[in-house]
């Protein structure tokens, strides 16, 4: 009997040990874990739908500085734009037929002389049919124009005597591009 | 308790982890990657909004080098201006033209090459971003055969003079004031012993090109390198400024009004 504990718990005491258990319990934890998890969903959620929002916001922005736009005001800049680098373009590219004429003029041998010339700026072309007392004029026109290296090819087309017994030959030169 | 837990996994393997860290189209790193593209093309459109506006601003404005540029390169065919200066420069140099057809032209992406013929630069069709934006209209035709909007027009002559006379004349009509390219001459003499004309004959035939103005929608025009200029750049044509003004003279009307339209008044 001496070793019985009479001693009886308190109410306060029974309290403590009661919350001890709650807080440790597996429920609450779980139930917290939940709460926090539900935060966290929320908060996402929310800032989703607000990242949704600007988006729309400035899908809208953009819609409308688009429609601020004068369809013909840009045609015109554009175009103009376009003239500009096609003048330049054009004046940079196209052939000058001074320039062709006096490749003829500076490369054409003494004792030949032209009975035809033509230009064609398809294929950037000159034919000359050309008349000369010999053959040997022909070789030497050949010669004249390979050497002045503006032309990449040079071929002959025709070659025969006319009446008077001069020759007569149709050389094709194709400028270098 | 096993409810929590169900909950408690379900929504984050279904809803938190795919929003925060997913890669899809709903994700949030998704949304504000498209976010920061749209602030990037509306900070873009802005740009080129400011620049539009000082294009037309000089578009609009009293610039002579503005004008030679839209009388060489004109937005509308001017076939009178072509007869006119071609007769003009024959008259000055003494050819005699006995015959002038004109030709009209314009170019597709298939059949020939402006390159070659006008010494014009193809058009490139620009390739927009914003094919799916409902202000987009990609199926315009001139987006299509974008070289169809350059037109020219091509004088076939044939004419009379001594070497000197044709060499002179050709020389002017390519500096006639209008953008032009002689696509073919030639010049000899004439096999026909019953011709009174002397001197040596001449075939030419010369493009005269114009720009058909663009009516293209702002969505396929957004991406033109001309959007991205606050200024145009006319330093070239400053240069060439003699060439481009040429020896052109305009056209004018002359006295109209007859009574008798079969009679030469």
């Amino acid at each position: 009997m001496v070793d019985i504990n009479l001693h009886q718990a308190s109410e306060n005491e029974l309290r403590v040990v009661n919350q001890k258990n709650l807080f440790k319990s597996g429920v609450f934890i779980v139930l917290t874990f939940l709460l926090i998890i539900l935060g966290v969903y929320g908060l996402t959620v929310y800032y989703k739908s607000s990242l949704l929002g600007k988006e729309q916001n400035l899908i809208a922005e953009r819609d409308s500085a688009l429609k601020s736009f004068d369809a013909k005001s840009v045609n015109d800049a554009v175009d103009f734009q376009y003239r500009i680098e096609n003048i330049n373009f054009n004046l940079d590219n196209k052939k000058n037929p001074e320039d062709i004429l006096k490749a003829v003029e500076n490369y054409l041998v003494k004792g030949a002389s032209l009975e035809s010339l033509s230009y064609n700026s398809e294929n950037d072309k000159i034919s000359m049919r050309v008349v000369a007392d010999s053959f040997r004029l022909a070789a030497n026109q050949i010669l004249s124009l390979k050497k002045s290296e503006l032309f990449s090819d040079i071929k002959v087309v025709d070659s025969s005597r006319n009446l008077e017994g001069q020759a007569v030959f149709v050389l094709d030169a194709y400028f270098v591009k | 308790m096993p409810f929590a837990v169900i909950v408690s996994m379900y929504l984050i393997i279904w809803h938190i982890y795919p929003t925060a860290f997913g890669s899809g189209a709903d994700s949030i790193s998704a949304i504000r990657s498209r976010i920061g593209a749209l602030e990037a093309e509306l900070s873009t459109i802005k740009v080129k909004k400011q620049n539009v506006d000082s294009l037309n601003d000089f578009l609009s404005s009293d610039n002579e080098l503005k004008d030679a540029v839209l009388k060489y390169y004109s937005n509308v065919r001017k076939d009178e201006d072509f007869i006119g200066n071609i007769n003009n420069i024959a008259f000055g140099e003494g050819v005699y033209l006995d015959d002038l057809d004109i030709e009209y032209g314009n170019f597709n992406n298939k059949t020939s090459d402006p390159v070659k013929l006008m010494a014009l630069k193809n058009i490139t069709a620009v390739k927009t971003d914003n094919a799916d934006s409902d202000l987009g209209n990609s199926n315009s035709l001139d987006k299509s055969l974008p070289n169809a909007k350059i037109g020219y027009v091509a004088a076939k002559i044939q004419g009379w003079g001594d070497y000197f006379q044709l060499k002179n004349f050709l020389i002017s009509l390519d500096k006639v004031g209008l953008l032009n390219n002689i696509q073919s001459f030639s010049i000899g003499k004439d096999a026909d012993p019953n011709n009174e004309n002397g001197g040596l004959k001449m075939n030419a035939k010369i493009g005269f090109g114009y720009f058909k103005s663009s009516k293209d929608e702002i969505a396929n025009l957004l991406m033109e390198p001309a959007l991205s200029l606050n200024s145009f750049d006319l330093s070239e044509i400053e240069k060439n400024r003699e060439l481009i003004t040429g020896n052109y003279q305009p056209s004018e009307v002359g006295e109209i009004g007859v009574t008798n339209p079969f009679s030469a008044n």
